[in-house]
């Protein structure tokens, strides 16, 4: 059942639904500003983080030029030492002191502006010789002040230094030479370690060439290069902040200072952030929160779907339950609503009323089709037993209405309806077409007319006899309504008077040739008697009589005469004679089944003939003889129960041990009635094939003795029972062997 | 010594017909005319041969034949026969079947007889 209420409800949005969709959205909304919060937050954080970063990395380079700061005065103090007496001993005896006093300085050594050493604190370096790092010198030179050079080791100890130097100058002012130092990095990065730094931040201070001098946290990474990432920055012109990966893997916020920018002094000074630790915090809240809208979310859905079930979508169960029971027949069904929702209520209160009342009609109306069908069922099946279909012919519509019996006799098809008025004259064969017609026409005008019998070829091309009677209807004012009526179809009546018409001529026919018979053989028998004086005596008289003499010749005339009389009977016997064997090997059971029907029709019908047939093996029988035996066995079966009721019963079977010679297995043939029975001395004679109790002609009665022929002729036994009151009992056995002895010979009799 | 031929028929023209034929070939001839004294002759007389009709009053032939042939089994008889008085049914066969030497059809030659009578005698 298709509603389009149901389909709606399917391929569009439920109330539910509805309400969870506006909740859903709502708190999206909500969810999505503070998402929005969150990410304002977490940028403003950053930009925190890069001014942080940059202001670490100032404070840093400042820190760094005010260690240094340290050396440059002890260099510069150094560099006045010539000034008085060159660099004589007592000048690099200071020097020496210095370095041997400060674990600062990893040497201190003075060079002229040609990179030959004037003085040095270790007595490794001689005097005179060029230095082995020149690019200190140059850079003094070029700045003609205090300048930082590049990581490397010493020459002599092999620690791990950066170089710094300081310009000599004569009192012109002229740059003549230089001082300069290794500063110990080890030295450095200690100071540089006293630095008290957050523990997500790093500071990392590089040379010109980008290799870490010293580094706050650990000393680690001193020497190596800086990552990859900011060594373009060595030649920057500003301080600024970039993230980058660090050497240990880490992704930072550097804050840098080049080496060319104040407060830098020629170091690198890069102070790095790790993000996601100084972001922990704050994506913590943002995840915190995101969560929190979520459980809200999900506790206000579920709310309002709890809500939505108890107070809106039950009551809806409940009215479309209530509407689908009504809807498949079920008006009993009630929504009782109590839903606390007053609208609900009140709808289903209204609906149940409603129900209520199409209960009580549907109940109604349904007895009233159960007692319809009671009826119609009653009358079918009256009709179906009397084996008469009724019809109704409306004139002023010129319909048809048929009952199922008449369908079945028209072998129509109920469910394609009755046909049409033409169609149905179609069916009804051409020559009694007229006449059903007449009479239709005689019926309306008043005349009352008696059953007519007309033949139809059914759509199978059956014909059938059709017998009808009909009436009609009329209104107030007399003029036809309808024309009602019943029809039977009588076929299969007329169809046995017919048969048994039939086989009343055959068997009269019959009874007419055995009289002939009968009488033919009564003659021959008589005549053949009556011949043997003239055929023996005028034949032996012939042969003593002389040839040529006129008793010769009157005697032949005599044994020709007697001859032919003798051919003469012969001919007549073999007309009038049925038992012209043509035998054949015969399935009985068909043979018996086809003549007990013929035989039904002759036979009273008090008398039930009863058939036990079970296939036997062939039999080597003459079909018309066994026609007759079995013909004969039944109508004196007939005759001996007479009037009264009775039971005829045949069987035919094969038995294992016969009657017949040998004892062997044959076709049994009995026939067995409820009869008068004989007494014993009828019994001992019936087979007697000479004893005569009927007059020549009589019809087959008891005609055992023709039974006893036939069955002897086929190398057959047959056996009587017989009590008086009780009934008769012939066993017929057949052999089922072909081979059957014929008699040909001596049978002309 | 000559044969003795035992003749049964009701009809006294045939009996005497083959009466003349067979004492002309050379017989002795006794007659009966019907089964109970045809009995008698064929108990006291012991025919060589008997030719019996088969339907006959008092004592027909068939059971004649049947007695006849119970008493002495060896006897030799011939059934001759115009057929049945009511219906055409095989009565030679059955006189054959049931112990008739030879069967013969009535009417017949002297010299068909003779050939049966050479037949059931050899």
């Amino acid at each position: 059942m298709k509603d389009p209420q149901f389909e709606n409800r399917r391929s569009r949005m439920s109330v539910v639904a509805r309400i969870l969709a506006l909740i859903a959205v709502t708190l999206l909304l909500v969810a999505g500003v503070e998402v929005y919060n969150g990410i304002a937050l977490r940028a403003s954080r950053e930009a925190e983080l890069r001014s942080e970063a940059t202001q670490l990395a100032r404070i840093a380079a400042l820190d760094m030029d005010r260690i240094l700061e340290g050396a440059r005065q002890l260099l510069a103090t150094l560099a006045k030492l010539p000034t008085t007496n060159g660099w004589d001993d007592r000048a690099c005896a200071i020097v020496a002191a210095t370095v041997n006093s400060d674990f600062e300085y990893d040497f201190i050594t003075a060079v002229n502006s040609k990179g030959q050493i004037l003085c040095n604190s270790s007595s490794a370096m001689r005097t005179g010789a060029t230095m082995p790092y020149p690019e200190i010198l140059e850079r003094v030179l070029a700045s003609r002040d205090f300048a930082i050079g590049s990581y490397g080791r010493g020459a002599v100890s092999h620690n791990e230094v950066i170089r710094i130097g300081y310009p000599i100058t004569d009192d012109n002012g002229e740059v003549v030479g230089a001082v300069y130092a290794g500063v110990n990095a080890t030295w450095l990065n200690t100071a540089i370690n006293q630095w008290q730094l957050p523990p997500n931040v790093l500071v990392s201070i590089a040379d010109r060439n980008g290799v870490i001098v010293a580094r706050n946290p650990g000393e680690t990474w001193v020497g190596h290069r800086m990552t990859e990432g900011l060594l373009p920055l060595l030649r920057g012109q500003s301080v600024g902040t970039i993230e980058e990966r660090g050497l240990d893997g880490t992704l930072r916020l550097f804050g840098y200072v080049p080496p060319d920018i104040p407060p830098a002094r020629g170091l690198m000074v890069v102070a790095g952030i790790a993000q996601s630790e100084a972001l922990a915090e704050i994506d913590r809240t943002i995840w915190t929160n995101a969560g929190g809208i979520l459980g809200v979310l999900f506790c206000t859905a579920l709310a309002a779907w709890l809500y939505v079930r108890r107070f809106i979508d039950r009551p809806f169960q409940r009215l479309l339950s209530a509407a689908a029971s009504w809807q498949s027949g079920d008006w009993k069904a009630r929504v009782s609503a109590r839903t606390g929702v007053s609208e609900f209520d009140r709808l289903g209160a209204s609906f149940d009323g409603m129900a209520e009342v199409v209960e009580a009609r549907d109940s109604a109306l349904r007895e009233n089709a159960e007692r319809l069908k009671r009826s119609e069922e009653h009358l079918a099946r009256a009709q179906r037993v009397a084996g008469a279909g009724s019809f109704e012919h409306v004139f002023e519509s010129n319909t048809l209405e048929w009952s199922d019996e008449s369908y079945r006799i028209f072998g129509l098809d109920r469910e394609k309806g009755p046909p049409s008025i033409p169609a149905l004259g179609e069916m009804i064969l051409p020559e009694d077409r007229e006449r059903l017609y007449r009479h239709i026409a005689a019926v309306r005008e008043g005349h009352t007319q008696s059953k007519l019998e007309f033949r139809i070829r059914r759509p199978d091309g059956a014909v059938r006899t059709i017998r009808t009677e009909m009436e009609m209807v009329r209104d107030g004012d007399g003029t036809p309504e309808k024309l009602i009526g019943v029809c039977r179809d009588v076929t299969k009546i007329r169809d046995l008077e017919r048969q048994r018409d039939a086989f009343e001529i055959q068997l009269r026919q019959a009874q007419k040739l055995e009289a002939l018979g009968t009488l033919a053989g009564g003659i021959a028998h008589d005549l053949n008697n009556a011949l043997v004086p003239v055929v023996c005596l005028s034949d032996a008289m012939l042969k003593r009589t002389p040839e040529g003499s006129r008793d010769r010749e009157t005697l032949g005339l005599i044994d020709a005469g007697g001859k032919r009389a003798r051919d003469l009977v012969r001919r007549i016997l073999t007309f009038a004679r049925k038992d012209e064997s043509k035998r054949e090997p015969l399935n009985l059971e068909t043979t018996v089944a086809n003549t007990l029907k013929l035989l039904r029709a002759s036979i009273p019908s008090t008398i039930a003939i009863e058939e036990r047939l079970s296939s036997a093996g062939l039999a080597y029988a003459d079909e018309g003889q066994i026609v007759q035996v079995l013909m004969n066995l039944v109508t004196n079966s007939a005759q001996a129960i007479g009037e009264r009721m009775g039971t005829i019963t045949v069987e035919l079977s094969e038995i294992p041990h016969s009657h017949l010679a040998g004892h062997g297995a044959a076709v049994r043939l009995t026939v067995e009635d409820t009869g008068c029975g004989m007494d014993e001395a009828t019994r001992g004679r019936v087979f007697d094939p000479f004893f005569t109790t009927k007059e020549v002609g009589q019809g087959t009665g008891l005609g055992l003795s023709v039974v006893h022929g036939i069955v002897t002729a086929h190398a057959g036994f047959i056996t009587l029972a017989s009590e008086v009151g009780r009934g008769t009992r012939v066993d017929i056995d057949l052999p089922i062997s072909a081979v059957v002895r014929t008699n040909v010979e001596g049978e002309a009799a | 010594m000559r044969e003795r031929i035992l003749l049964i028929d009701d009809d006294i023209a045939v009996l005497r017909t083959l009466e003349i034929v067979l004492s002309d070939r050379g017989y002795d001839i006794l007659t009966a005319k019907d089964g109970v004294e045809g009995l008698r002759v064929f108990r006291s007389a012991r025919p060589d041969l008997v030719i019996t009709d088969l339907i006959m009053p008092e004592k027909e032939g068939i059971e004649t034949i049947v007695e006849m042939r119970r008493e002495r089994p060896e006897a030799k008889i011939i059934a001759i026969s115009g057929g049945g008085r009511t219906h055409n049914i095989g009565f030679l066969d059955i006189a054959a079947t049931l112990g008739a030497s030879a069967v013969l059809a009535k009417p017949f030659t002297p010299d068909q007889l003779a050939q049966k009578i050479d037949e059931v005698t050899r």
